[in-house]
């Protein structure tokens, strides 16, 4: 698969470059082509990322072919406990692997023995464990992100993820105060938002993301969502028979206050351990209340008015 | 020996979204200049409806202050946007299930009709108009007057549907901000009214303990949405300041409002008690995202 992938990628970019729309040439069909809208291309079977996080070694191969694939600019390295130097997604950093040094204090030092039992040394009680995992945008179902945009920049494309048209954006901010995963955010440097595209353009040359690509142990696998659900289903009951008791699948299923993800994972842990909320909710759910008390309030404030004035006029 | 851990294991401190890039003084003033603008329009329109011959004398002047202040704060949100050449693409689409897209079309449609309306009120104070508004300005007028309710609106859900610590709970935001503005607009004409020493004074005096008890009211329940974020990122001693001076300001104008009457001092300074703390908690809500948490130490 690895072979057929490799060459068919070569094969793609010895295609010649596809034309692009052709430049307005003045104020008014620069403002017409704004303003335009084109064809919604044909929906396609939805498509997601299943993170595996007991398989992350923490190599930050997804991070560097992200950056490299999306031409994303190196960011100065923050010192933060641990490995990780990325510290957050951003505008210019669209994958983050995350390290937790979950140890208490070292075991004492053990003399080396010659012949040592390699055996009896995995079966030892371990001093801790590594927690790795590699975080993305969540391309969720209804995502917040997307019904917070006003001018449409923000869309689920034909594969059911979610982009930014960054030629739409205006970088009102509206997105990245909605996203309750501190995904989408603001670039200093152009003022608009960005985010994982889950590599759109790789998508329709039907090439998989190059964080997945990237993966050497398979953390980060892309498919179908469905078959992808399945697959993490099955692993989640896997580590359950290997003793991992508090294996469990987040963003895979919808809750009261929140859609499925398609970007989900398989964590060991709480999920505030790795920075993801255990019950997250929807800021849209609150909407149509929200619209109504403000119109309560509102109404109210001029009927009182209009009354006291109407009695109290000379 | 590895040193005791400083901080909790993992992430669980930026679980999360980013901080809202909605910081500063400039969004502060743009929603402050936001609910007067719409406020003064609100209260001198409806009186004028309800109570024509005792509020019309004031509509030359409220209308363009009205226009004037509302122009400001679209200013203020080009300002703010990141890109502000690309305001333009807000008008791409209209979803009026998300409250910025409703608040560009309805603020913009209020804004247009505003204009007419207040071009008869510059011209009427130069005297190229007549006095008192024609059937077409109170058309455009009733126009605004129905834009102005989603233009009023939107601009509270547009904080409450985020996720943004404090933003997010307060429910009541939508209708504390709309209902401030027209005690704002009462605040604001009622000073204009002093100056022109027109009736409508006395009977903007009169009005304003109902609306200062319903600001009141919906103050209460904005705040205690978002009191859980405060508890978390103000200290109690800010807390304590906030809440005495915003409940202590209140009290002292419905005293003024019960025990003075609206001389020119008594204006001035009542709608000074109005204006100031509406300004305060609009600033210490919008900072709320921004601000740290506060450490809490065991007694």
């Amino acid at each position: 698969m690895a072979s057929s992938d490799r060459v068919r990628e070569l094969e793609v970019a010895a295609l010649p470059p596809a034309e692009g729309p052709e430049r307005p040439d003045g104020l008014l069909a620069f403002l017409r082509q704004g303003l335009a809208r084109g064809e919604a291309p044909e929906m396609r079977p939805a498509v997601g990322l299943f993170t595996d996080v007991s398989l992350c070694i923490g190599c930050k191969a997804c991070e560097v072919a992200c950056k490299e694939w999306n031409l994303l600019p190196s960011n100065p390295p923050e010192w933060r406990e641990s490995y990780d130097n990325t510290g957050c997604l951003s505008a210019t950093s669209w994958r983050h692997v995350k390290f937790v040094e979950d140890f208490g204090a070292p075991l004492p030092p053990r003399p080396v023995v010659p012949g040592m039992d390699l055996t009896a040394l995995l079966a030892e009680p371990k001093a801790g464990q590594w927690h790795l995992m590699s975080d993305s945008c969540k391309h969720c179902v209804e995502a917040p992100c997307n019904l917070a945009c006003p001018t449409g920049a923000m869309i689920h494309t034909e594969f059911s993820t979610v982009i930014v048209q960054p030629d739409v954006c205006t970088g009102c901010g509206s997105c990245t105060s909605a996203c309750p995963f501190g995904v989408v955010a603001q670039s200093p440097h152009d003022g608009h938002a960005h985010k994982c595209v889950l590599c759109y353009d790789r998508l329709r040359d039907e090439l998989e993301p190059a964080c997945a690509k990237s993966c050497p142990t398979r953390s980060i696998r892309f498919g179908p969502v469905e078959e992808l659900r399945t697959e993490a289903r099955a692993r989640v009951e896997t580590l359950h028979a290997r003793g991992y008791g508090k294996a469990r699948l987040w963003g895979a299923e919808p809750s009261a206050a929140y859609s499925e993800t398609h970007a989900f994972y398989l964590l060991l842990e709480e999920p505030e351990l790795y920075g993801l909320p255990s019950r997250p909710v929807n800021p849209w759910i609150h909407l149509a209340g929200d619209y109504l008390r403000g119109a309560v309030g509102l109404l109210t404030a001029v009927v009182l008015l209009a009354v006291a004035m109407g009695r109290m006029a000379p | 020996m590895t040193a005791p851990r400083s901080a909790p294991l993992g992430y669980g401190d930026s679980v999360g979204p980013h901080p809202s890039p909605w910081e500063g003084e400039v969004p502060v003033l743009d929603l402050f200049l936001h609910d007067v603008g719409i406020g003064v329009f609100l209260v001198a329109t409806v009186g004028a409806l309800v109570a024509p011959e005792t509020m019309t004398p004031l509509l030359p002047i409220a209308w363009p202050l009205s226009l004037a202040l509302v122009g400001i704060d679209m200013l203020l949100l080009l300002v703010d946007l990141g890109d502000w050449t690309r305001f333009f693409h807000m008008f791409r689409v209209f979803k009026p299930g998300t409250p910025m897209s409703l608040g560009v079309w309805s603020l913009s449609g209020f804004l247009l009709a505003l204009t007419g309306a207040a071009t008869w009120g510059a011209l009427s104070l130069v005297g190229f108009a007549p006095a008192a508004p024609g059937a077409p300005v109170l058309a455009l007028a009733v126009v605004a007057l129905v834009l102005a309710v989603p233009a009023s609106i939107y601009k509270g859900a547009v904080f409450s549907i985020t996720s943004q610590p404090g933003w997010r709970d307060a429910r009541w935001t939508a209708g504390a901000l709309s209902a401030s503005s027209v005690l704002l607009g009462v605040a604001i004409l009622g000073v204009q009214a002093r100056f022109l020493d027109v009736p409508a004074a006395v009977l903007l005096w009169k009005v304003a303990p109902a609306l200062l008890l319903l600001d009141a009211a919906l103050f209460t329940a904005w705040r205690r949405g978002a009191e859980p974020a405060m508890r978390e990122r103000l200290s109690p001693e800010r807390r304590v300041a906030e809440g005495l001076f915003q409940w202590g300001v209140r009290g002292a104008a419905l005293a003024l409002l019960l025990l003075g009457r609206p001389t020119v001092t008594a204006v001035l300074t009542f709608s000074l008690l109005v204006s100031v703390p509406a300004y305060v908690a609009r600033r210490t809500f919008l900072a709320l995202p921004h601000l740290k948490r506060v450490a809490r130490t065991r007694s």
